[in-house]
């Protein structure tokens, strides 16, 4: 919002160091933005918060100054002369909604002559970003930029009956804005009627057919206050934002309209001539006082840790304005000017004494608590540890977006229906998310058009999936996805290492847990037919993994390459792991017996470990798998598998009369479950 | 006499093992000492035949003593001279090194964790809330009503009129209100939401909230916490200064303005050459806040405080755009 100083400069004395005024102003709450040169002159873009429209305007703004420079505030010029016929005969107002409007102020100026506005007044209105149209509308506009009312004047000649009725728009009722647009109208708009039809959207924009033109000889000038809530939702309901909804919908002084006509008619009698009717038609149904409120200084020092003496905590509100009345010891009752909006309660007036004050003499304490629950939650300790693991394990953390593509989710996602926004950015960032692994393939995608060959990265985070209550399932996961361009080196003759590798950084994850994991084949998107593992912890299923199938790669433009993935849900799983459980050390040394054998193709390691456990060995500490072969020496439609079992007693050393028999019994078994022969 | 005997032979063991150079010397000294058939041991073992019946069992444990200890020895200069046995390969040191393959944490999560650390000594508990929040959290208990212009200063991503993306960690604040009473101290950390996407804004970003509530908080407290805060992250002197600000749940309200932690204040690009980085806003909780949750502000008084982990990790590192956060480039992950 951009004003000039020198326009400030008219209403208080401003220090020359203009970049003091603009830290000043910044340091007290209305922020300079920027500073600029204008026709000539400095002006300043503040970035008003949304609770002071009393600062959106240049005697606001004087205002401020001169109580952070300890300056007067010079008053506006508003005396104009009447000297046309009472008002009451020219015009009539009346109030149909009254919770809508509980103001409506008129004044009329009777046969002006419309011409342009003088330089000096378009000056000031392009340096506020506005452009010159007649020389009552730029009046208003120039009243609106000075003292923050807005105001709308019309053709009185134009008003079927030339009076006024605010009232709620009929249904189907139509309007043409001075923008030139026809809006349809209905009865949740306030409009500004005519005797006929509506002549204004109340507090947003006027009518094209109603406004002053050159050729408009009298004028009713309108000066309202509405409720800032219909206005705001007519504004957005017809997308419609104008420097007076703006101000509307933050809220006006209830006292505005008076001074603001006043001025008003004062240059439009200066600038276009015209006669002013006697009195003004003030129609207020309830009229408004502000309340006071207590502020107790020591409520002051207490809340903000700093002792404001008494005396400069009345002085700073009175000079913005509030009337402060002793009210016992260090205690006092302050009534808010008509014009702040924002000030009912004592956390507000103090705001109001310490931004002024400043808060450089502020003394950084630290507050001695702690906090009785403390800490992090547990299963914000899980997921640290699993981050950790997967670092280990050579996979970088990636974090995507909760929003992603509905043609992403519909091959990796979980759900049918995934939870889409009402109003995306882009069709590319409609749904959210059901799995981690749509955004994360997509991701390997892009590196690998940016010329990565592998990428290794993991994920943590939240998928939202649709429930019956109102809010959906947030459920925690974590996934890994793995991509190579090239075919990767091959474990025994069969399984693509990669995922191999894969499974055992989810093993090495979920163990840092104290979690037993355990697998068996699944068949799930959008996994391949054949390499997909459903992963167990805890008796419980955790999720998946496997190799992704080529299809759902190529949806993502991969064209090459293996990918292989694994997604594990985190939920519950502070109830399943364990903490590390101490096994002691035998003294005794451990034997290795290594065996070999051929083995018909079919049979999977998995059978012959599930076999061999089976035989519950006496001392069995642990079962390796060395080596598989298949090749030269080897007969067609055979593998060799050499594998070595550890055992350890933990009172002896064993002996070879302990060992021997595991021998014959392996091999037995291995022979009688799998025709296998030893070599 | 017997005992002489023992002596001498582990006294010349000694002295022909610690002699061997190489590993067929010690193999030879091994051979005559310990070896099956003419070994000094074996002698030893033979000679028991003519040990008195009452002293046979100390002289054998005696000689297995002496055994296990010869046999030590052996073993030991075995690995002397295998060791020695080549000097090591000459290297070209300045080779490149060969790094094991780890991962990387996501820069975010370095900031975060840091962020949390940094709290966690400070009394704060960690507390987390949903990513698709009701309005009645994201807004309305933190006095931001319906057809506010408030609402404006967010936009926000809707999912229902009354179910949207969180524009803000601030409802965790409520949520923590809602499931107990003071005294609260309290950070938590997420995702965000704003239905913003330009040159330096993300629609997904993280936040931190801070919101301590106690009797006796103040304004003073605020300060000194984020002084802290900020002066351990960036390893730095910083001095933190607050800017009257409005938001609808604390009052007062203030930005909160760092010393520029890359020109220390005097003025550079990434300050706008003003010498202070704004980087949170902050304040008292609003009265209206702890009427939502049922809190009195008169017996309670506390201050909140929110800032980007993105933007700390930002100035941090360096970081340009905050775009590169989550289009997890690897060239820009693994720099990290």
């Amino acid at each position: 919002m951009k004003f000039p100083l020198a326009w400030i400069a008219e209403y208080t004395e401003l220090p020359p160091d203009e970049e003091a005024v603009a830290r000043a102003y910044t340091l007290s709450g209305s922020e300079v933005e920027g500073r600029d040169v204008l026709e000539g002159e400095s002006v300043l873009d503040f970035g008003i918060t949304v609770n002071r429209p009393d600062c959106m305007n240049v005697y606001g703004l004087a205002r401020e100054a001169s109580v952070l420079f300890g300056k007067s505030l010079r008053p506006v010029q508003t005396a104009c002369r009447e000297e046309g016929p009472p008002i009451a005969d020219l015009t009539s107002v009346s109030i149909e909604a009254p919770g809508l409007c509980p103001r409506y102020v008129a004044r009329v100026i009777t046969g002006v002559k419309v011409g342009e506005s003088p330089a000096w007044m378009q000056k000031r209105l392009l340096q506020c970003g506005l452009r010159p149209i007649n020389a009552v509308v730029d009046i208003t506009n120039f009243v609106l930029m000075e003292l923050g009312h807005p105001l709308h004047a019309f053709d009185m000649d134009t008003l079927a009956q030339k009076r006024i009725v605010v009232r709620r728009a009929v249904r189907d009722e139509k309007i043409t804005t001075l923008d030139g647009v026809e809006r349809a109208l209905n009865p949740d708009r306030l409009v500004i009627a005519d005797a006929r039809r509506p002549v204004a959207i109340a507090g947003v924009m006027g009518g094209e057919d109603t406004g002053v033109i050159y050729a408009t000889k009298n004028v009713l000038l309108e000066g309202a206050v509405f409720d800032p809530v219909s206005i705001r939702r007519t504004s957005k309901a017809l997308a419609l934002r104008t420097d007076a909804s703006h101000r509307f919908e933050r809220g006006v002084d209830f006292e505005g309209p008076l001074p603001a006509l006043d001025r008003c008619a004062r240059f439009i009698l200066e600038i276009c001539g015209g006669v002013l009717a006697k009195g003004l038609l003030d129609v207020c149904p309830a009229p408004r006082k502000p309340e006071a409120v207590r502020l107790r200084h020591s409520r002051l020092a207490s809340l903000v840790g700093l002792e404001i003496p008494a005396d400069r905590c009345v002085g700073i509100l009175k000079a913005l304005g509030f009337a402060v009345e002793a009210a016992g010891n260090s205690e006092w009752r302050v009534a808010p000017p008509s014009f702040r909006v924002d000030v009912s309660r004592e956390a507000d007036l103090i705001e109001e004494v310490v931004r002024i004050y400043g808060l450089q003499d502020l003394q950084p304490a630290l507050p001695s608590l702690v906090d009785p629950v403390g800490g992090t939650p547990r299963e914000q300790d899980q997921e640290e540890i699993l981050r950790d693991a997967l670092v280990a394990c050579g996979l970088t953390e990636c974090i995507h977006m909760s929003m992603t593509a509905p043609e992403v989710e519909k091959v990796f996602g979980t759900q049918p229906e995934p939870i889409a926004l009402s109003n995306p950015l882009s069709p590319q960032s409609s749904v959210l998310r059901t799995s981690l692994l749509g955004p994360m393939a997509a991701c390997a995608a892009r590196n690998r058009a940016r010329g990565a060959r592998r990428v290794d990265l993991f994920e943590l985070g939240r998928v939202y999936i649709p429930s019956g209550d109102r809010l959906p399932a947030e459920e925690r996961r974590v996934a890994i996805l793995t991509y190579a361009d090239e075919p990767p080196a091959r474990w025994g003759n069969s399984e693509p290492q990669g995922l191999l590798h894969l499974k055992g950084q989810v093993e090495t994850a979920l163990g840092k847990l104290g979690l037993e994991t355990s697998f068996e084949p699944a068949e799930k998107a959008p996994f391949a037919k054949g390499l997909c593992l459903r992963v167990f912890g805890g008796g419980q299923i955790l999720g998946h993994l496997g190799t992704v199938a080529p299809e759902a790669l190529e949806s993502l433009g991969l064209k090459s390459g293996f990918a292989h993935a694994a997604q594990i849900v985190l939920d519950g799983l502070e109830s399943l792991a364990a903490e590390p459980a101490f096994q002691p050390l035998s003294r005794f040394p451990a034997v290795t017996r290594d065996f070999s054998f051929l083995v018909d193709d079919g049979v999977r390691w998995g059978d012959i470990l599930e076999k061999l456990r089976g035989l519950s060995v006496k001392d069995l500490v642990g079962i390796h798998l060395v080596g598989c072969y298949t090749g030269k020496e080897i007969p067609e439609g055979r593998r060799s598998w050499t594998f070595s079992l550890v055992l350890q007693a933990r009172d002896r050393t064993l002996s070879e009369e302990d060992t021997a028999p595991i021998a014959s019994l392996v091999a037995g078994a291995m022979q009688e479950a799998f025709r296998a022969v030893q070599r | 006499m017997r005992e002489e005997r023992f002596e001498a032979i582990r006294r010349e063991f000694a002295r022909e093992i610690g002699a061997c150079r190489t590993e067929s010397e010690v193999l030879d000294v091994k051979g005559r000492y310990t070896g099956k058939k003419r070994g000094v041991l074996q002698d030893l073992l033979a000679a028991i035949r003519e040990i008195p019946a009452d002293q046979k069992a100390a002289y054998g444990q005696r000689v297995n003593a002496i055994k296990a200890e010869l046999e030590g020895g052996v073993e030991e200069a075995l690995f002397r001279v295998r060791a020695s046995r080549k000097a090591p390969p000459k290297l070209d040191l300045t080779l490149p090194s060969i790094r094991p393959d780890v991962g990387r944490l996501h820069p975010t999560t370095r900031v975060r964790r840091e962020i949390e650390r940094i709290f966690l000594s400070m009394g704060y508990a960690v507390a987390t809330g949903p990513e698709v929040e009701d309005a009645y959290h994201n807004f309305e208990a933190l006095n931001t009503p319906a057809d506010h212009p408030s609402r404006d200063i967010q936009d926000t991503f809707y999912i229902t009129d009354d179910v949207l993306l969180r524009t803000h960690t601030s409802p965790v604040q409520i949520r923590t209100m809602e499931a107990r009473k003071p005294p609260i101290k309290v950070i938590a950390p997420g995702r965000v939401f704003r239905r913003d996407d330009d040159a330096s804004h993300s629609p997904m970003f993280y936040q931190v909230e801070g919101l301590v509530v106690d009797r006796g908080i103040s304004m003073a407290h605020l300060k000194g916490t984020l002084e802290h805060f900020y002066r351990k992250l960036f390893h730095k002197d910083v001095t933190v200064r607050f800017r009257p600000s409005y938001f609808p749940f604390t009052e007062p309200s203030a930005e909160t303005d760092l010393t520029c932690v890359l020109c220390g204040g005097t003025g550079c690009a990434v300050c706008k050459r003003t010498g202070w980085l704004e980087v949170g806003g902050c304040g008292m909780v609003d009265p209206a806040v702890y009427g939502f949750v049922g809190i009195d502000p008169e017996e309670y008084t506390g201050f909140a405080f929110g800032l980007g982990i993105d933007r700390m990790a930002m100035l941090k590192y360096g970081i340009d755009h905050i775009r590169h956060f989550f289009e997890n480039d690897l060239r820009f992950l693994e720099q990290f």
